[in-house]
Parts: structure tokens; sequence; C-alpha cells
């Protein structure tokens, strides 16, 4: 398996910010580009959508391209080979040379919207299934592939232990890595009174975290949601100072995208929302810095690789 | 409790009003619901989170309306933009649609999606007053089936190479047969003028009157392309659906003959369109019935659908 390059901070291509935001004239070092919005649908003919090919092009002149997968489903229950991240993202991974790819630990099959309340059961028979599964989809990658933890509602019945042990037994078994979100872990710990950020940090294996995301979020009906439409929390920013003092992950990627789960969120616009994407990415930068020297990002790497 | 029978139990939870119900009121167990002791333990499990629940499943109905007019933006949107020139509310449109159905989550199956929404717009008694709704939505349809059935074909049709374009060196002893990478469709009225001029888009009744629209693919690389073709053209193609010899084209369509002129007239005519959807990579033109018949077997579940589907908005 390839060496995790140590890229720096970047920013998620979304598309639901790409009518404003500027994305070919950020300076970033990466950008985490969402395979679901390149990829044909499964009953059409395009592997990848017509104009796609040139637009990855175009991002690819402003950082490395990391394939970020969100309706892979290879953790249904269907044969593995009928997911979209087989007949779709492996091959787009490919195209875009991504150094590693990351997923969601969420059940789906031909299907995608069930899939952001279905987190997978933390029991053992599912650490087995889900090991292999992964195993052989890091496979076909032939990158890294690395599972981002969940935030979620509800969490699946019939769980055996905690997620992050979950977490850590999955890794262990499919030697496949971590893809930690700090915001998810922050949700969580707001709505569930029993979930330790602490206690995860400690039982998960930190040089197993290949990239780490960072978001904001809002408060609706009592519970906070990672509705990525909002500024970085503190607690988030606490947060990724403490992991990157004990993790070293490629990269550090700033979610912001609006209201694609709920009417409740807010939709992002340009005056609104450019300078605090443009802050939050300064700061994560600035952390990053702190942590690893100021030239240990491709962008301000003297070799610029 | 078993994963998969917990996964499958939340998924009717999500799309079924009366076990959604139970489990937001945090009451449910299944009751009367014929479900069966592990199934019923699932939807308590559910129940006795009864907030976590009910956001769980206000977030998938959301998705599930922006997911249906995603799917109306990737394979409709000429009936998008009718409905918008109307200002229909579309959101409120497909979430009456994504209700009809069930809250069927098609995913990645983006032209399923669209293809029941357009048949869904295309019946609905509210929008029967939009003019020219039912033709642009069938256009639209058209367009969605030669997705799905291009979907089906192997890679080798994909070949743009200049000579699967080009007639065989003798087209008078050739065989034609469609690829499976276009679909004509027949519309009621006139589509023509709106379809060169977005402005016109719902400005009026468009005009009576037949047209043959040929949709096609033209390669990967692009969207679907539009070609307005004639009645004899439309039934060259259409007769070309199984493999068909030059001698029996000219003998079935009569191209010459229609037009009154001699025979060698109407086999240049017939020439000239078969080359004509040959360049469009619509029709190939091959010198043996064995390799039309080939073309036409790699192909077969395309065959299947088109035949079975109706290819005219009458």
């Amino acid at each position: 398996m390839s060496v995790v390059p140590h890229l720096g901070v970047g920013l998620q291509y979304n598309p639901e910010i790409v009518g404003w935001f500027p994305f070919e004239k950020v300076e970033v070092d990466a950008l985490e580009v969402l395979l679901d919005t390149l990829a044909g649908p499964l009953d059409s003919p395009y592997l990848v959508l017509p104009g796609k090919v040139d637009e990855l092009k175009r991002l690819s002149e402003v950082g490395t391209l990391i394939a970020h997968s969100n309706f892979g489903a290879e953790f249904g229950f269907r044969p593995l080979e009928e997911s979209a991240a087989v007949r779709r993202h492996v091959p787009l991974a490919h195209l875009v040379k991504s150094p590693w790819v990351s997923d969601h630990c969420f059940y789906g099959d031909q299907s995608w919207e069930d899939i952001w309340s279905s987190p997978v059961q933390f029991s053992r028979r599912e650490v087995r299934r889900l090991a292999s599964r992964a195993r052989e989809l890091q496979g076909l990658y032939g990158v890294p592939l690395a599972h981002e933890n969940a935030t979620y509602y509800v969490e699946c019945p019939g769980a055996e232990m905690s997620e992050a042990q979950f977490m850590a037994e999955l890794v262990e078994a499919s030697g496949t890595y971590l893809h930690l979100d700090l915001h998810n872990l922050y949700t969580n710990s707001v709505n569930f009174a029993q979930f330790d950020i602490d206690e995860y940090l400690r039982i998960i294996p930190l040089e197993r975290v290949i990239e780490i995301h960072i978001a904001g979020g809002s408060w609706s009906d009592g519970l906070y949601h990672d509705w990525h439409d909002g500024p970085v929390p503190e607690p988030v920013w606490d947060l990724l100072d403490r992991v990157l003092r004990e993790a070293r992950p490629g990269a550090v990627i700033l979610e912001a995208q609006g209201r694609a789960h709920h009417a409740a969120g807010r939709v992002l616009s340009a005056e609104d929302d450019l300078g605090t994407v443009q802050a939050d990415l300064a700061r994560a930068m600035a952390i990053w810095d702190r942590a690893f020297g100021p030239g240990s990002r491709r962008g301000t790497r003297s070799d610029g690789c | 409790m078993d994963a998969e029978t917990t996964w499958n139990v939340w998924r009717c939870i999500l799309k079924d009003d009366r076990l959604s119900q139970q489990v937001a009121s945090g009451a449910g167990c299944g009751a009367d619901l014929g479900l069966t002791a592990e199934e019923a333990a699932v939807v308590a499990a559910y129940a006795a989170h009864p907030k976590g629940s009910r956001w769980a499943i206000e977030t998938y109905r959301y998705r599930l309306v922006s997911a249906a007019l995603g799917a109306l933006a990737t394979g409709g949107q000429l009936t998008q933009r009718l409905l918008r020139s109307a200002d229909v509310d579309l959101r409120r449109l497909a979430q009456t649609f994504v209700e009809s159905r069930g809250r069927i989550d098609d995913g990645p199956f983006v032209y399923r999606t669209c293809s029941a929404f357009l048949g869904y717009i295309r019946t609905s008694d509210d929008l029967r007053h939009l003019p020219g709704l039912r033709d642009i939505a069938a256009l639209d349809l058209a367009v969605t089936r030669l997705m799905t059935q291009c979907a089906e074909l192997p890679g080798e049709c994909w070949s743009t190479a200049d000579e699967r374009r080009l007639l065989p060196t003798d087209p008078r002893s050739g065989w034609y047969v469609q690829t499976g990478l276009g679909i004509v469709t027949t519309t009621e009225r006139r589509l023509t003028p709106w379809l060169m001029n977005a402005e016109l888009f719902g400005s009026s009744q468009p005009e009576v009157g037949t047209e043959h629209l040929l949709v096609y693919l033209p390669d990967l690389d692009h969207s679907y392309a539009l070609c307005l073709i004639g009645d004899a053209a439309a039934s060259l193609f259409r007769r070309v659906a199984p493999p068909c010899s030059y001698a029996d084209l000219l003998n079935d369509l009569g191209v010459g003959g229609q037009q009154g002129d001699d025979g060698e007239l109407g086999g240049d005519r017939l020439v000239e369109a078969l080359a004509s959807l040959a360049k469009l990579g619509v029709v190939r033109g091959v010198a043996t019935r064995s390799e039309a018949s080939a073309i036409a077997r790699v192909r077969e579940p395309v065959l299947r659908s088109a035949l079975a589907e109706p290819q005219s908005t009458a």
C-alpha cells in the first residue's frame, strides 16, 4: 500500500457552494472531491458525468485531489461488486489519482438517502463482515481506504461495543485506516450524554488517522446538527490542536455545505459565508503549521510536493 | 439483534407512516402491522429514542424530495424548464410524487427516479393545463429510456472509430441494424421552435403537428443530442431494430416509390439516409447478416425494452 503524503489543509469541493465559492482561486493544499457528484448514475452509461473530466483538470491545478465517498454503499448486504463504490468510485479514484480514499460507516445498497440515518451496528459480527469488505475494497482502490466516523441521531440497535472500539477493531482486522471527523465527534458528544470524546480518542489508533474533517453546525429543536452550515466551533478547534499533536494525517479538510439534510439548515452565501470559510481555512493552516512546522504543507514546502 | 434485519426494519420505518408515527411517538412496537417478534423488537428499540428517530426520519424524507428534484434536473431538464417557466412549486410537486410512490429510494439509479417522476408529471391533473407539457415530458422520457438502455451496452459500442460509422463498401449488398445508441420519439405537437429558443418555453401551446425527434448519445464525453428527422428516416430507423438487408429495406419502405422516383434514385436516397444515421452512430451497416445479428444480440436487452415500450407520445 502506498505511503500517505503529508499534504496539509484543504477544502471540500461541495456542489452546494460551487456557485459562489471561488474554488479555482482559493489557496489550499488539497481539495476533497465527492465521488458521487462526479460519477454517472448506475443506470446510465457514464462512468464520469460529461464535463467533469475538464472540471477535475482545472481543480487539480489548485491542489491535490482527494477522493471522498458518501454513497458507495460498500457496507451494505448486497455483493460488494454491485456497489457504487466498486462500479464507479474505484475507477474514478484512479482517474483523479487520489492518494487515498475515505468513506462512511453507513449501511446502503441500491439506495442513498437512507444512508445518513443508518450507522452500522457496533457488533462483533459486523466487525468481521465489514472488515472483509473493507479489505477487498482497499485492494481494488490500490491506495489506503479510511473509514469516517459518523454522526447520527440514533444508534443502530444491537451494539455490543462503543463506536470507538468498533472503529479500532475494524481497522485492525481489515488493515484499513481512519478518517476522523472532529465535528461528528463533537456533535455526538453534545447530543448523547454517554458519548465521551476523551475515551474515544484514547481507544482509536491515532496513528491510523490519515484524514481529518472539520466543520460547523447548527442547533434546532434542542439538538445540535452536523449541517456544515456555520463556522467551526471552538471545541472542534481545540480537538484539532490536540489530535495533531498525536496523529500525522495526510490532510485536514474543511467542510462547508448548507441546506442539504433538512429544511431547517441554513443556505450559505458569498455575502454571509465567504469570509467565514476563508477564516476557518486560515485558522486550520495555522494549527497545522504549529503542529508540523511552517514549511510542512504542500503549498508552503520549498519543493511544492 | 441481527444487523441486516435491523437495517431492513429501519428502512420500513423511514418509509411507512404508521411505523414512523409509532416510533416518533415513543409508543411503537409494531403491533398490528404484521411484524415478527424480532422485527417488533427493532421497532421498539428505535421507539426508545423517539426524538432522534424522528429527526432521522425527517432528514430521510427531506433528502428524498431533494433527490427527486436532482433526478429531474439530470434527465428531465426540458420538463423542469417548462415547469419553472410556469412558476410551478417544484419542491411541493416532488414531495407529492415521492409520497405517491411510497417514498422509494432509487439511490444511484437516478434515471429510474427521473422516469417515474416524468410519468407522474405527465399524468398529473394539476399540470394538465400547461401547454406542451405532455410532449415535452414524453421527449424527456425518451432521454431517460435512452440512458437506461445505453447503460446495458458493452464498452465496444462506444467506439467512435470512423469505420464503425461508415457504410459497407457496397452499401446495396449490406445489412443494417440499430446500435442502441438512439431512440426516435414522435410528438403530437411541434416542439422544435421551443427546442431552438428556450425563451419560448411555456409561452403558448405548441402548434399541432407530428415531429420525429431522434434522441442519441454521440459518445461518453457528451450529453445526449436531438435531431429532427423526416417520416421516411423515422420509418427506416424503426425498420432496422432487427437486422435488415438493403434489399428488404428498399422493398419495405419503398423510398423511391413514395417519391415517385425511379428505383435508382430511391436507392440513392436510401443509401444517403442510412449513411446519415450511421454517421450519428445509431445504425450500423455491415457486410453480412451474421455480423448484423451479432450487433443485435449485444443489445438484445435494449431491443426488448425498446420493443416493449411505446415509441410515440400518442
